[in-house]
């Protein structure tokens, strides 16, 4: 009987893996969750929140070696923290996700942490103005519709700080929301001002910051006006690994006339097929889908210490990526490499290694046109040779 | 009286009788008793350690003789090795002399075939030393060539059975091509001359086959190709050439050139290079001047000097024109080891890899010395003997010698092809010094059938003479096997040291560490370490490697030699690109093996910096000389290979009395101590430090995005909102939101 319900249990708990995924939200000020209920409704929706105190000892991050959340949510502008900088990002190295809400009154410790994903706070106390794009005439209240990767239709209002990035701008860290052309903010004039910013490790761990807590505020998201309803939505969807999410699977390569997979080594210029299946994660529908790219930007390498080829491979069959083409004159190991660094989406990093050999002595052509002289030449040698050899014997 | 005498002369006469009966009994026996003894000294190897494939080459030609035995010889012919200079690969049946492994998988399939059940370790540990008795008696036959003489033949065979040269390179376990081609080359050699004496066309066949199996198995055969046509110039410009001389060249080098084809790593080659372009010009001369003088029985004597000055002309001409479009177009070229013999600096000056290796190096007197013995002080005797009653054997004999010192002074390894010289050369001069003795020594004794001469050395300095030479040749016996117990016996990859007592202690680092490798890392793991270990990484773990022994891409070599002598930082850059999951060093700072990797950094930084040039040698030079220590530079200290060797060095005690921190080999305490790696963590450190390997580590996850802004570094709270405390800062905020509420 035990053992049937537990079996149950097991059913009913791996059917529904992303529920059971547990966010710790910390913060340092009660009331945040009056003013920002409409985010943690939505939060508490899809996961088991912890609600703890970030300057109190109630929490622990990491027990007995095991990560205790999956997720972390930051509301905090103190410096007076129970967690060392250095937890939070191993938190992160590990795989996990984390969203911080900004201030402009932000502490140094989560400037400090903020600058390890590449992204900077504006000064202490500033605030971003747009006398151009805001609500009411208000030019502290700025909007926007500046919104990439994530999918928001409406402006987006914002008040408070703002954010910039790294003087390098890299694959791994960008805008999800940016100022419009006419936002500025204290002394920083560029016109690359960012509302909310997002780094994506190498392991695919997702970082949100915003520049304030009022972006995500009951206030905004309760006017219908605004986008920033389907911003937090997305935020929550984006940040925690729900959407933008790819995989690939199921990697073949073979000779063009063969059915052979995998062949334990390619002869030089044999004509070779290459596909794979890149799928992604539908949160509505709880599967895997066909990933469809639109821009044609699935490139493939054909690298051996430098790339041969450098080809877009061709979207197939549901969710086939394929293309064939000829192996180069140049025998080595060969590596396909397809290096998908799209901005928002998992990276996909896949590297597959193969051997091209050298034709075997038997592989060469035979009685080509040009050798004919040779031929000519070898032959008449030995004919001529038993000639001379009859006349020699003959003349004795 | 007289009867006494009488009786005494019969008995002197009765031995001298019965000896000269059965001395083919004697000569047989001897030989044969040499034979063995060439073969038993070499096998101190396998007694005092085990029965291990020795040191670096051998390391390769045993794994492709494995592979050759399991996958047959088309398979070897067609083996495209991915396992080494990843990623770039090689061919390895277009580049290898096939010869050693045919050789011992012949061995191994006919012994199978007799249903011995023999492991083809056991077979290619045991090749040297079996070769080496035929060998010997391939020198027996040729010093009999030379001066008909069995004795001189017998002391020949002695001489070369024990020289310490050619045990250097054919001690049990010392499985390389060497110890096959000196056989080869003797045997070349002595059908060669076997064919100048009798100018049989039929010994010609042999000489060509005899040199066929050389090409197969050396790349020195160009000795060959090029000695047999200096020394046929050389009786053609003194007027000794004749009829026997032009068919043993003749078919030795149609057939030879054919044959030499036949291989592929020569294949054309044997036309184009240049190591072949004097036996191509001696065959035109040698034909052209038969022609001529064919030519000259249907011509006046008036037109035979017309046509002479004219086909001189053409000729120097033709040649001359020849050989300057073809090095222009670039369809003959020096390699860099051939001009390296010609002008011995000219591998330092423009090819460091080259120049790297230490048997490339020129020729030390102590080693000449070391390698020959006394073989050098008798060998002009026999160079003497032959320029005293010169043959044309005789004139060969002494070409070999004088050119294969010249040879052997450029290079070390070249010493090889010199010792069979100056053994057969002090074999004929010792026997030669030992006849006149004896004969002296003989008339005093047996005056009946020894006529007394004037001119004969008196018998009382004869005997001194005698026994002096008795005494240096077992000088030299002793030497030869203080030299084959000793010396030449260490396996390389086993080092042994002995502690107060006496006792052997074994030092097995390496194979501890190869070990590791094979079974601690997966199979397609890639492997840097410098190209000396790369046969050893691929023999004994069963990896990838990036560059090994077989030297052939220099770029390739220079990029991991770039890659030890940067930063840490750049290295991880350079081993993300090759894909290096390992890196594997060499150190010998704990247990005062010199051998290291740091000892051969310079060598890494010259061959990195001929084709990078951004590394320069001087960056690696504090206070002007190479330097580990306090004074090392910046440059020196941060370098990949310095991090690695030393990491967490300065936490052990190596010498008493001596801080923490001392390399014994460079005798100085390290100058950067207590430092960490960021990219690389140590993976395995062998019992004595001597082999030390290192894990790359993936790229961090926030590699190149982290940085610490203007903004946070400078961070302070501006003055009009530093009053406010933490009570109020949150009261602020919340006003701040009902304000915003309110609207």
């Amino acid at each position: 009987m035990i053992k049937f319900l537990i079996l149950i249990l097991g059913i009913v708990f791996a059917g529904t893996p992303y529920n059971q995924k547990k966010v710790l939200v910390l913060s340092d000020n009660p009331a945040v969750y009056v003013s920002h209920s409409q985010f943690f409704n939505l939060l508490s929706k899809t996961y088991r929140v912890d609600y703890k105190n970030i300057q109190s000892n109630t929490f622990n991050l990491q027990l007995f070696g095991e990560w205790q959340y999956d997720h972390l949510v930051l509301f905090s502008t103190t410096n007076d923290l129970k967690v060392s900088i250095q937890e939070l990002l191993d938190f992160y190295d590990s795989g996990r996700n984390i969203l911080l809400l900004g201030s402009t009154d932000q502490s140094k410790y989560f400037r400090k942490f903020l600058n390890s994903f590449g992204l900077d706070m504006h000064e202490y106390g500033s605030s971003v103005i747009d006398y151009f794009n805001n609500i009411k005439g208000n030019h502290n209240i700025v909007t926007t519709t500046n919104v990439n990767i994530l999918k928001v239709d409406k402006p987006v209002a914002h008040q408070g700080a703002g954010l910039a990035m790294t003087p390098y701008e890299t694959f791994q860290v960008y805008g999800l929301v940016r100022g419009s052309e006419t936002a500025f903010s204290g002394s920083n004039l560029s016109h690359n001002i960012i509302y909310v910013g997002a780094t994506q490790g190498r392991n695919n761990a997702r970082f949100v910051s915003t520049g304030s807590w009022e972006i995500l505020s009951d206030e905004y998201l309760n006017n219908s006006n605004l986008g920033n309803f389907e911003l937090t939505q997305e935020i929550i969807r984006w940040g925690f690994g729900q959407s933008k999410i790819l995989k690939a699977e199921n990697l073949i390569h073979r000779r063009l006339d063969s059915d052979d997979i995998k062949p334990y080594n390619y002869r030089l210029r044999e004509d070779c097929y290459f596909s794979i299946d890149i799928f992604e994660w539908d949160y509505q529908k709880d599967q895997w889908i066909p990933y469809v790219s639109t821009e044609n930007d699935v490139i493939l390498e054909f690298v051996m210490l430098d790339p041969y080829y450098r080809v877009p491979l061709k979207k197939g069959q549901g969710a086939k990526y394929e293309l064939s083409f000829k192996i180069p004159d140049v025998y080595g190991v060969f590596q396909f490499k397809i290096n998908y660094l799209k901005p928002g989406y998992t990276f996909l990093k896949i590297a597959e290694k193969i051997t091209v050999r050298p034709f075997r002595h038997d592989e060469y052509g035979r009685y080509l046109v040009q050798a004919y002289p040779y031929y000519f030449s070898s032959f008449g040698t030995m004919a001529g040779f038993v000639v001379f050899l009859i006349a020699f014997l003959l003349n004795k | 009286m007289s009867s006494e005498e009488e009786t005494q002369q019969s008995l002197s006469y009765k031995v001298h009788k019965s000896t000269l009966k059965w001395a083919p009994v004697f000569n047989m026996t001897i030989l044969l008793s040499i034979a063995i003894i060439s073969c038993l000294i070499r096998v101190f190897s396998v007694i005092r350690y085990e029965s291990i494939i020795h040191e670096f080459d051998p390391w390769f030609n045993y794994r492709t003789t494995q592979y050759l035995v399991k996958e047959g010889p088309y398979a070897l012919w067609n083996w495209y090795d991915s396992e080494s200079w990843y990623p770039l690969g090689r061919s390895v049946g277009g580049t290898v002399y096939p010869g050693l492994m045919m050789t011992s998988g012949m061995i191994y399939w006919v012994l199978h075939k007799l249903s011995i059940p023999i492991d083809i370790r056991n077979v290619c540990v045991f090749l040297a030393p079996i070769f080496s008795a035929f060998t010997s008696l391939a020198a027996y036959g040729m010093t009999k060539e030379i001066t008909k003489r069995s004795e001189a033949g017998l002391l020949s065979a002695l001489f070369v059975a024990i020289v310490p040269s050619y045990m250097s390179r054919s001690v049990a376990g010392s499985y390389d091509n060497e110890g096959v081609s000196i056989f080869a080359l003797v045997f070349t050699f002595y059908t060669f001359l076997k064919t100048v004496n009798t100018g049989s066309i039929l010994w010609g066949v042999y000489t060509a086959l005899a040199f066929f199996y050389m090409v197969a198995s050396w790349g020195g055969y160009a000795f060959i190709i090029n000695i047999i046509p200096i020394f046929v110039l050389f009786l053609l410009i003194t007027g000794r050439s004749n009829q026997r001389i032009q068919v043993a060249y003749n078919v030795f080098y149609i057939l030879g050139t054919l044959l030499a084809m036949q291989i592929p790593f020569v294949g054309f080659q044997a036309l184009h290079s240049s190591e072949h372009m004097a036996s191509h010009a001696v065959f035109l001369l040698i034909n052209f001047l038969n022609f001529f003088s064919w030519i000259r029985n249907f011509v006046s004597k008036k037109a035979i000097i017309t046509l002479t000055k004219f086909l001189v002309v053409f000729l120097v001409f033709s040649i001359l024109v020849g050989v300057v479009i073809l090095t222009l177009a670039g369809k003959t070229q020096w390699s860099g080891r051939s001009l390296t013999l010609l002008d011995p600096t000219y591998a330092k000056k423009y090819i460091p890899i080259i120049a790297s290796v230490s048997e490339h190096q020129a020729t030390t007197w102590s080693s000449f010395f070391f390698d020959l013995h006394y073989l050098i002080l008798f060998s002009p005797v026999g160079l003497y003997y032959c320029y005293y009653k010169p043959t044309e054997t005789k004139i060969f004999g002494a070409l070999y010698t004088v050119l294969g010192v010249y040879f052997a002074s450029v290079m070390v390894r070249l010493l090889l092809v010199l010792a069979p010289a100056v053994s057969i050369m002090a074999g004929i001069g010792i026997s030669w010094a030992f006849r006149k003795f004896a004969k002296s020594v003989r008339s005093f004794i047996l005056p009946k059938i020894e006529k007394p001469k004037k001119y004969r050395i008196p018998p009382e300095i004869s005997i001194i003479g005698l026994v002096l030479l008795g005494y240096y040749c077992s000088i030299y016996v002793l030497h030869a096997n203080f030299a084959g117990s000793e010396a030449y016996a260490s396996p390389s990859i086993i080092l042994s040291s002995r502690d107060r007592q006496g006792n052997r202690n074994i030092i097995d680092d390496y194979r501890e560490a190869y070990y590791w490798l094979r079974m601690n890392t997966r199979a397609d793991d890639k492997i840097m370490s410098w190209w000396d270990y790369g046969y050893q990484i691929t023999g004994m773990s069963n990896r990838t490697v990036l560059v090994d022994n077989n030297t052939w891409n220099n770029t390739h070599i220079a990029t991991v030699g770039m890659a030890m002598a940067s930063s840490e930082e750049d290295a991880f850059e350079i081993c993300e690109k090759l894909d290096v999951d390992y890196v594997l060093v060499i150190f010998g700072g704990i247990l005062n093996y010199s051998g290291d990797d740091i000892n051969k950094f310079l060598w890494m930084v010259r061959i990195g910096g001929g084709v990078y040039p951004h590394i320069k040698e001087e960056d690696y030079y504090g206070k002007g000389t190479y330097r580990v220590d306090q004074y090392a530079t910046e440059t020196m200290t941060n370098s990949l290979m310095y991090r690695l060797s030393y990491y967490r060095f300065d936490e052990v005690q190596t010498a008493y009395g001596q801080p923490k921190g001392y390399d014994t080999v460079r005798q100085a305490v390290i100058g950067v101590k207590g430092y960490k790696l960021r990219h690389f963590e140590e993976a395995f450190t062998s019992e004595n430090w001597i082999v030390r390997i290192f894990k790359r580590k993936q790229r961090e996850n926030r590699d190149g995005v982290a940085f610490t802004s203007k903004q946070t570094s400078q961070f302070t709270i501006p003055k009009e909102s530093s009053p406010v405390t933490k009570f109020s800062k949150k009261a602020n905020i919340k006003q701040r939101f009902t304000l915003n509420f309110n609207e």
